[in-house]
């Protein structure tokens, strides 16, 4: 644009400026070109103030402004503005302009009252005035020299918001009709900004209650996922903690569905976790008594009942998924929120078969060692006195005047003293801390010898079966034998007519992982002894082995207790499965030996004496003494007797030497007895034969005789044979 | 009738009368007797439109040309 066209619009600017002037005061001249002027000044106002007041937001200032507008639109001494509260039943003067306005502003009052009240309760404008344009009665006329009132409505979108009302004209005098036609414009002009304001001013308090409430749901949340956290953190410890108990745990619903369960109860069950969890209680967890394999009430159910804690009954089985059994005990305790309702139940369970049978072998050793103690004390001596009787009788029979009579009576005696050896023998096994005299030994001779023996003359035949290349055991041969015999007995015992006993022999390596009830890992050689024999009802299998249990009216019910006896000592263990009418298995587990079977090739066969032997034979018991000598003399030997170690010091003194053997007494009551006078005469000769000798066959003295001094061990009562076979391996 | 309290309004317009007198009654315990006296027009309509929605009894009320005297019971 150039300067000249500027020029141009400011001069014709200027031109229309002036011509307005003119126009105006032309106007002004006459009274209708005044009114004219003046409408269109207050127009001008209008439209003015209209934009002022809309262009603001703010509530309170919108109110202040209208109110001053106003009052000056109409003139007015006062203007007030009272807007309808919330409640819709009262109003409140918001806002107000002119003097006084002070004690009128936030004044509220009921809809109805007052002439704002009549106002806001029609709707109507109102004008207090010489134009009459409202009265309520001939009183409330207005009269010249009142002061004048003009109100008109605030009309929102939907219904009445307020009033603007003036009181008062400045200057006295009426507000006239004309008055009330601009408040009427103006009203309605501002009332849609006051709206708006209002809602803005709503919103803006919602937006912000909005901001606040949506922090507060951050925070919420915030809180929540810590808490979660913690919750999640919490569960895994207690998750851990529970898969670390050493017990079974699991925990139910109260409607007795499986909301957990941790690893030792998993392996127990045999149920995983997953497949148990929302099963039914009972279905994983299945019980039943030991004794009459009834299943059992329900601790779960109990607890229910009587929200208590309680503890299994004893004899408790579990049965797992894959049937296997296991004694448990356990307890069961309810589960309560922190109002102490309950919300479920806990159960604690172990496995206690392990504990079980550990236990009852205890009492069972118990048992076998008081017995033991009891029959040592009377074994003892009636052995000493079976020993003169056995060494009577075998002299007897070496006299070859004897007649074929008298021989048999002989011999039965004989006999029938050996059943009374072996009963006191088998007391003399529970007597105190005994070990047995163990040599390494391969067992299948020993097995074969004594279950042959026992079977000889029945009508049952025994076949064996035994591996190839056997571990070696080390054993007392005896004691092994004795237990044969005692199994193979009593098995020949429960056939009824003729009948098959298997004996089968084999290697046995055990590892830990084993999990069947059973020694511990290590190299065994298995022995078992089974027969088709009537069996054993499983309510008396636990007792077989207890001692003087019977079910035999001549069975003396000490078999299978010094089976036990021997088995243990041994270091083996012994189990009997049954079925009955089918039969019943024993078996026994013996450690095998790291030692090769010296000693066992080592045996010298027994034969006659070579040579004199010069013996010296020390015993308090001088009838023991003189059968020994006796039989010693019948086989050829020359026999020196003592009654102490003191006295067979002596005599092995005197003799100058010529001493071959001597066979000690291993305890002498009151005196010395051949543990200590063993060590007098190897000072005196260190290459002296001494033999010891006791009717306690389990002492440990006899059992390492050799570290004692000792070149061998009898046992008392003595045979024949047992002298030759001694005399044999010394003496060469 | 005794007033505990008496207030004149004389010369106030509306909704003045009204002001002053919701504020006296505030000031006032209940069962008091407040004497209002006021000139108007509208006075003695608004006087008991107030008792009437605020549930103050109407004791008297009489006028003297424009001047009206209400008494009630707060
Ligand atoms: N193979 C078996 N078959 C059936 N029952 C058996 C068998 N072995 C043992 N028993 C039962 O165990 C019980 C105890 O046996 P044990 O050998 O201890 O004593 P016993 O044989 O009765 O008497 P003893 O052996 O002292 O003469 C027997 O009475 C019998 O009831
Ligand atoms: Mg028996």
């Amino acid at each position: 644009m150039n300067l000249n066209n500027l020029a141009m619009i400011e001069e014709q600017n200027l031109r229309l400026r002036e011509e307005n002037e003119l126009l105006r005061r032309a106007l002004s001249e006459t009274d209708c070109g005044y009114r004219l002027i003046q409408q269109r000044d207050e127009f001008a106002k209008l439209i003015d103030f209209g934009k002022t007041i809309v262009a603001e937001l703010n509530i309170n200032k919108i109110f202040a402004l209208v109110a001053e507008k106003a009052r000056e639109l109409i003139s007015a001494e006062l203007l007030i503005i009272p807007i309808i509260d919330a409640n819709r039943e009262t109003y409140t003067y918001l806002a107000a302009a002119g003097p006084g306005s002070a004690d009128i502003l936030n004044a509220t009052l009921k809809i109805g009252v007052g002439m704002c009240g009549w106002v806001l309760q029609n709707e109507r404008p109102l004008l207090f005035g010489e134009s009459d344009e409202w009265w309520m009665d001939e009183k409330t006329r207005w009269e010249k020299g009142q002061q004048s009132a003009l109100l008109v409505p605030l009309m929102g979108k939907k219904q009445i918001i307020g009033g603007l009302s003036g009181i008062g004209k400045v200057g006295g005098g009426s507000f006239s009709v004309h008055d009330l036609d601009v408040l009427t414009l103006f009203a309605n002009q501002v009332s849609a900004a006051i709206e708006n304001a209002r809602l803005f001013q709503e919103g803006e308090l919602k937006s912000n209650a909005l901001t606040i409430s949506n922090q507060r749901l951050q925070e919420e949340i915030q809180e929540r996922l810590q808490a979660e956290a913690a919750l999640a953190a919490e569960r895994e410890r207690l998750a851990v903690t529970l898969r670390s108990i050493g017990d079974g745990v699991i925990a139910t619903d109260t409607e007795k569905k499986i909301v957990a369960l941790n690893k030792i109860a998993e392996e127990l069950t045999g149920w995983s976790l997953h497949e148990a969890l929302g099963r039914p209680f009972e279905e994983v967890f299945q019980i039943i008594n030991e004794q009459t394999r009834q299943s059992r009430e329900h601790p779960v159910d109990k607890v229910l009942t009587s929200g208590q804690i309680i503890g299994l009954a004893n004899h408790t089985i579990l049965v797992a998924k894959d049937g296997t059994e296991r004694s448990i005990a356990d307890s069961a305790a309810p589960i309560r929120d922190e109002k102490s309702r309950i919300i479920g139940v806990v159960l604690v369970f172990r496995d206690v078969t392990e504990r079980n049978r550990i236990e009852k072998e205890l009492h069972k050793v118990q048992k076998l060692e008081s017995v033991g103690l009891l029959a040592g004390g009377i074994a003892h001596d009636f052995n000493n006195i079976l020993a003169a009787i056995l060494g009577n009788l075998s002299l007897s029979l070496l006299d070859k005047g004897l007649s074929g009579r008298t021989r048999d009576f002989l011999r039965e005696a004989e006999k029938a003293s050996w059943r009374a050896r072996d009963l006191t023998q088998q007391l003399l096994t529970f007597s105190k801390g005994g070990a047995p005299i163990k040599e390494v030994s391969s067992l299948d001779e020993v097995i074969k010898d004594s279950a042959n023996f026992v079977l000889s003359g029945k009508q049952v035949t025994c076949q064996f079966s035994f591996s190839d290349d056997l571990w070696l055991v080390e054993i007392d041969k005896g004691q092994i034998s004795q237990v044969i015999q005692n199994i193979v007995l009593n098995a020949s015992q429960a056939i009824v007519g003729s009948g098959i006993i298997s004996i089968a022999c084999c290697n046995a390596e055990l590892r830990e992982e084993s999990k069947f009830i059973g020694p511990r890992e290590g190299k065994y050689v298995k022995i078992s002894i089974r027969d088709n024999g009537s069996g054993i009802p499983a309510s008396v299998v636990d007792k077989i082995f207890d001692p003087y249990f019977s079910t035999r009216k001549e069975g003396s019910g000490l078999g299978l207790a010094i089976t036990h006896a021997i088995i243990a000592k041994h270091g083996g263990q012994i189990y009997v499965t049954s079925e009955l009418g089918v039969g019943t298995t024993f078996t026994i587990y013996l450690p095998a030996s790291s030692k090769s079977e010296t000693s066992a090739q080592e045996q010298v066969a027994l034969s006659p004496v070579q040579r004199k032997t010069n013996i010296l034979i020390m015993d308090d018991d001088e009838m023991l003494r003189d059968v020994a000598k006796a039989m010693l003399t019948s086989l050829g030997h020359e026999v020196m007797l003592a009654a102490d170690g003191n006295e067979a010091i002596e005599v092995y003194k005197k003799s100058g030497n010529t001493i071959d053997l001597i066979i000690m007494d291993l305890t002498i009551p009151g005196g010395m007895g051949g543990k200590d006078a063993v060590g007098e005469i190897l000072k005196l000769n260190p290459a002296a034969k001494v033999v010891v000798s006791s009717g306690y066959s389990n002492d440990p003295i006899m059992a390492r005789f050799g570290e004692y001094g000792f070149c061998a061990a009898l046992v008392k009562p003595y045979q024949l044979s047992d002298f030759t076979k001694v005399i044999n391996q010394l003496i060469q | 009738m005794n007033a505990d309290k008496a207030i004149d309004v004389t010369g106030k317009v509306c909704p003045l009368p009204l002001i002053t007198m919701a504020k006296e009654v505030r000031t006032m315990q209940k069962g008091q007797v407040l004497c209002i006296v006021g000139d108007d027009p509208i006075f003695e309509e608004s006087v008991i439109d107030f008792c009437r929605e605020g549930a103050h009894e109407l004791l008297e009320a009489h006028r003297e040309g424009k001047r009206v005297t209400i008494l009630f019971q707060v």
